[in-house]
């Protein structure tokens, strides 16, 4: 049309949305995810108030509120994270946080939409009924192999899609950011991809456990290599049972595999002269531990309860230096990874998953 | 055997030995008891400051077994071997104890006479590590404090003795509004208690001494005497010949003849000279008070919330008695009263374990009661004890603090409304424990905070604002949230900033307040230009917080710094960092430790006036809080501002009850200090955009904030790294740095050039 005049000549206008900043919720068609129906809603007006129908565990506030939305009925997780910014940022923010959208893949966690409301914003993302893999730990013990290698195969291909489609990195791969559901599905949450978000956040967390690689510590750049030392570690822990910083002693070992501690193997680095156990394992100052991760030798398994296969997967990520340390691609021709790429174990991740949900924690 | 100093017992005659049958089986029996109470307890549930009533049982009968065992009488090498039982009940090795006794600790007398700090030095000394020592450190604490509470409770169960002595000053006019009874009293006896001490006289001792006799003289001739009324008693005396009363010839004081022998040594003693003593005394004592922290009982004094606020302890007790004046409290057994986090104070009281010489009849110590109305009998006194005891738990009621000991209605100044009792009996009998015949100062009950004298502090009923009463700015009452709660905009008066506390960290509902009070008392002790104007507090609905005034143009050092990014010159960081100097020189000087020192914290009231605010928050409980076992939740720059210490003590796991709260100290805050300074010089944070656990390390491994290039003069930059130094002694004292900035620009000023052309000089030379 040519004149302004004309473009609008009834005066017709779009009722304002009630939340501006919030995204059209259109949730991308993943495949395969069959508990949640994908395709539905655009606006997420309803959503400042929506149903929340608390978990029985919280995960961390920065997960699952579980929480419905109103419109649609679909069930969602519902991240809360308190911020204090400017109204200029918020925008950066949400911007940021539209590359979500794009994110489709069966490795990562399905996101429908964020809004900021005060100086609060929402992330609305798929609800995993498995949680994460370290409540999962916490009520099982320790993962079998098998297992851990499906897990392994999932994570790596999470990974690889996000640098590769997305051209993010993750920054913070822990159990606690791997979810499952009883699809036996294994998907990536709470990866990096707003800074402004990161920055803006008003309260921080100092946390007691560190899952970051020894450079990154010392102050140095991001790369993707740390991304894959903090993925051997949480590997070492799923197979282990706990947070291998500091390293169990052969006493410690015994007594979680149940036998006699002659029989257990150290691995050589853990004979090394340099070896210092820390003074009182029960608690370490943060401090020790940050040392002993930078400083001390890089976690192994003991050899004889694992497949020498996992033993060598898991020693590739957790070199000290990054140069030596695996790449993505140099993991997925990697024996450990071949071995469960396209294994389809007949649902039998499924229903472990099923069977952990109803169990309560071991020790808290 | 020797038994305490209420000697009525029946072994006050020195039987120097344990040679009878009849004794050794009663200490085998003792000894047995012992043993068995011993083997049921765990150590942690004993050293749990968490008293609940079972553990209490269990401690009472640990004390009653040694209590046993010391009227029995023991000899040196049974000592022995209950000091090993308990140590070894405490959880420490052969090892150790042997150590223990090479350093001559081989009684609990020897134990108590230490101070927490040579213990602490003696537990380094023999390699304890962290867990034993400080389960050695809290053992002997508690081990002090249920002995002298086990002891007074056997005190007030036995007759009165005939050594009471008090004196009363008879003037009802004598006005000492800043004198309560019971200061008076404990001075008194303190004082009169080392002139007739036996020859071991206590470490505390006061050296004023006012030890006259009087000079009794009974007239046979008839004495009129209507209207007088005996000095002590306050009864009036009788007259004509059924007079049983004596007159001092010195002193001209009358008292009756029953009385007289309660009176002491005190001829002379006028209210006035009373007076002089007692400002001695507390002058002497909170000398030593402000001068070394270390020395004043609980060597982690600077920690404990009870100790930082000196009157906490005091404020604990239940006493309801409005704005009483002069009304200083001595709860019953402070440490009962303490909140659970808080270890117990050390005493300086001994322990008294008998010795096999016998203990020469000594004075029951005088007790000196100024009263300006009714005196209690020794019975109300009693049931006053009683009745405070059981209601001294800490219900969140507490309205005010002080109690007057010795419950006087009609005192000066005073009104109660409602009077709740004191546990006077215990307090006075602190005063009699010891057997040699003297006694320590109870410094800690004792301080410039319960005293209404100069430094008189308010008390919490007057600073208490009803929330109802503020107005609240209807569109934007917010202004800030920080990490532990709230601030709004309010209207109360005057504009005025409502601070309301998060006290989530405090599961049990009922506890909050007391928590709050703890945590939040030191702020109406402040009172500086340069601390923000603290103006009241309340605790209504379940809503804790306080009321501070607000200026309106105020905004935050980091505000300035990082959103508006503005650039301040040299003058204006100085004027800056002095301001903030002095405002927490002051701030340590009241033994109030700010820990959390941040450009968040420090508001500009304009380009002139600094005002810093947000002290005395922080503490491990708060940042543990909500208990998500993988971290802490912490404001946002907190790890950049912690002294490397702090950093190095935060733990991997955190237990509300055997978790030690954060180190900080004076030299902390001073870190923090360079902080801040840093961030004035430099626009940016001191590790700006690290992660916290980055600075963690980093600072465990002595790295510092890198100086991009600033103008600065060097040595502003030298004392600005020296506040950083690891080492804590190493760092400048704040006096040091006042000082510094000071005289560095003036130094600054000299170099300007003149403004008119100097012809020697080339150009390069003048600037």
């Amino acid at each position: 049309m040519s004149s302004g005049k004309r473009r609008n000549p009834l005066g017709l206008s779009l009722p304002p949305t009630v939340n501006e900043q919030s995204e059209s919720g259109e949730a991308a068609a993943e495949e395969a995810t069959a508990t949640v129906p994908l395709e539905e809603q655009l606006k997420k007006l309803g959503l400042t108030e929506p149903q929340t129908q608390r978990l029985s565990e919280f995960l961390q506030a920065k997960e699952g509120i579980k929480c419905v939305h109103k419109k649609t009925g679909v069930i969602m997780a519902r991240k809360l994270v308190h911020l204090e910014i400017k109204p200029s940022v918020r925008q950066q923010i949400v911007k940021e946080l539209a590359v979500l959208h794009k994110c489709n893949s069966p490795f990562i966690v399905g996101f429908y939409g964020a809004f900021v409301d005060n100086n609060d914003i929402s992330i609305c993302m798929e609800y995993m009924d498995g949680l994460s893999l370290d409540i999962v730990l916490k009520k099982v013990g320790r993962l079998p192999e098998k297992f851990v290698g499906r897990i392994s195969v999932a994570v790596v291909r999470g990974l690889t899609y996000l640098k590769d489609e997305i051209k993010i990195l993750h920054r913070d791969v822990k159990p606690s950011n791997m979810l499952v559901n009883s699809n036996g599905e294994i998907k990536l949450c709470d990866f990096g991809v707003s800074g402004m978000l990161i920055d803006s956040m008003a309260n921080s967390f100092v946390g007691t456990r560190s899952y970051m690689a020894p450079e990154r510590l010392t102050g140095s750049h991001y790369t993707i290599s740390s991304d894959i030392w903090s993925f051997g570690l949480s590997l070492v822990e799923l197979l282990i049972g706990r947070y291998p910083v500091p390293a169990p002693s052969q006493a410690e070992y015994a007594s979680m595999f149940n036998v006699s501690e002659n029989e257990i193997e150290l691995a050589d680095s853990l004979e090394e002269p340099n070896y210092h156990p820390p003074s009182n394992p029960a608690s370490m100052a943060i401090f020790e531990m940050l040392d002993y991760i930078v400083n001390g030798p890089p976690p192994t398994l003991p050899k004889r309860f694992f497949t020498d296969e996992v033993i060598g997967f898991v020693s590739k990520c957790l070199r000290k230096l990054p140069s030596e340390r695996a790449t993505l691609k140099s993991l997925t021709s990697d024996v450990f990874f071949t071995q469960y790429a396209d294994n389809d174990d007949q649902g039998e991740f499924a229903d472990f998953v099923k069977a952990t949900i109803n169990l309560p924690k071991l020790n808290p | 055997m020797k038994s305490q100093t209420l000697t009525r017992s029946p072994y006050a005659n020195g039987n120097n030995g344990n040679l009878t049958p009849a004794n050794i089986e009663a200490k085998a029996i003792a000894v047995q008891n012992l043993k068995d109470v011993l083997k049921l307890t765990t150590i942690n549930r004993f050293l749990t400051s968490t008293y609940e009533e079972d553990a209490k049982i269990v401690e009472r009968k640990i004390f009653t077994a040694v209590y046993q065992m010391t009227k029995v009488g023991l000899i040196d090498r049974e000592k022995r071997e209950i000091n090993a039982i308990w140590f070894t009940f405490v959880g420490l090795s052969a090892q150790n104890i042997r150590h223990l006794e090479i350093c001559s600790i081989t009684d609990f007398n020897a134990l108590f006479s230490i101070t927490n700090q040579e213990l602490r030095s003696l537990a380094d000394r023999g390699r304890l590590d962290v867990e034993t020592k400080r389960k050695l450190l809290q053992s002997t604490v508690i081990l002090q404090n249920h002995w002298n509470a086990y002891h007074s409770r056997k005190v007030v169960d036995e007759p009165a003795g005939p050594s009471t002595p008090a004196i009363i000053t008879p003037n009802p006019q004598f006005n000492v509004p800043s004198l309560s009874v019971t200061s008076a009293k404990m001075i008194q006896s303190s004082s009169m208690g080392f002139a007739s001490a036996a020859p071991k006289s206590p470490k505390a001792s006061s050296r004023l001494v006012h030890a006259i006799p009087h000079k009794w003289h009974r007239s046979t001739k008839f004495r009129f005497s209507g209207d007088a009324v005996c000095h002590f008693c306050q009864r009036p005396l009788g007259f004509g010949f059924l007079n049983a009363w004596e007159k001092c010839r010195s002193c001209k004081w009358k008292v009756h003849t029953q009385c007289k022998g309660r009176v002491g040594d005190s001829c002379g003693l006028t209210p006035d000279h009373l007076r002089f003593l007692f400002d001695k005394l507390i002058q002497e004592n909170n000398g030593g008070m402000w001068k070394d922290p270390q020395s004043v009982p609980g060597s982690r004094s600077m920690n404990e919330p009870a100790f930082q606020f000196p009157d906490t302890a005091i404020d604990s007790s239940s006493s309801t008695n409005s704005s009483a004046p002069s009304t200083p409290a001595l709860p019953a057994g402070i440490t009962g009263n303490v909140t659970s986090l808080t270890a117990p104070y050390r005493s300086e009281r001994k322990f008294l374990f008998p010795d096999t010489e016998s203990y020469s009849g000594h004075n029951r110590l005088p007790i000196l009661v100024i009263s300006e109305g009714d005196h209690p009998t020794s019975t109300e006194i009693q049931q006053e004890t009683e009745n405070h005891q059981k209601s001294a738990s800490l219900a969140g009621n507490i309205e005010s603090e002080g109690t007057i000991v010795a419950n006087q209605e009609d005192s000066v100044g005073s009104h109660d409304t409602e009077a709740e009792p004191a546990p006077s009996q215990e307090a006075v009998d602190k005063f009699n424990k010891r057997a040699d015949g003297g006694f320590t100062w109870e410094r800690h009950a004792w301080n410039m905070s319960t005293i209404r004298g100069p430094n008189a502090q308010a008390s919490w009923n007057e600073v208490t604002i009803q929330l109802d009463t503020i107005e609240f700015d209807k569109q934007q009452p917010i202004i800030g949230r920080g990490r532990f709660g709230q601030v709004l905009r309010g209207y109360h008066y005057g504009d005025v900033a409502v601070k309301i506390y998060n006290m989530d960290h405090i599961s049990d509902v009922s506890k909050r307040a007391e928590e709050f009070k703890l945590e939040v008392s030191s702020y109406k002790n402040t009172r500086h230009d340069n601390i923000a104007l603290f103006l009241g507090y309340f605790m209504n609905d379940g809503k804790y917080g306080m009321v501070m005034s607000l200026s309106r143009g105020s905004q935050s050092l980091y505000t300035l710094l990082h959103v508006v990014r503005e650039k301040l010159d040299l003058p204006t960081t100085r004027k800056i960092a002095q301001q903030i100097c002095q405002a927490v020189s002051y701030l340590h000087t009241k033994k109030i430790l700010h820990k959390d020192l941040r450009s968040k914290n420090i508001l500009l009231e304009n380009k002139n006036k600094v005002v810093i605010t947000d002290f005395g928050i922080v503490s491990l409980k708060r940042l543990a809080h909500p208990r998500w076992k993988s971290s802490y939740y912490t404001s946002k720059y907190w790890t950049n501002y912690i002294a490397p210490e702090i950093a190095m003590h935060i733990r991997t796991e955190y237990d509300e009850y055997e978790s030690e709260e954060l180190p900080f100290t004076e030299q902390s805050d001073i870190y923090s200090f360079g902080c801040v300074w840093y961030e004035m010089l430099t626009g940016l944070l001191p590790y700006e955009a690290e992660l916290p656990h980055t600075m963690i390390l980093m600072k465990g491994q002595g790295v510092k904030p890198l100086f991009p290039n600033i103008k600065c003069p060097p040595e502003l930059k030298e004392l600005l790294v020296a506040c950083w130094n690891t080492a804590q002694e190493e760092r400048p004292t704040l006096s040091d740095i006042n000082a510094k900035l000071t005289t560095i620009t003036k130094k600054q000023r000299v170099n300007r050039s003149p403004s008119f052309p100097v012809m020697m000089k080339s150009y390069e030379s003048t600037f």
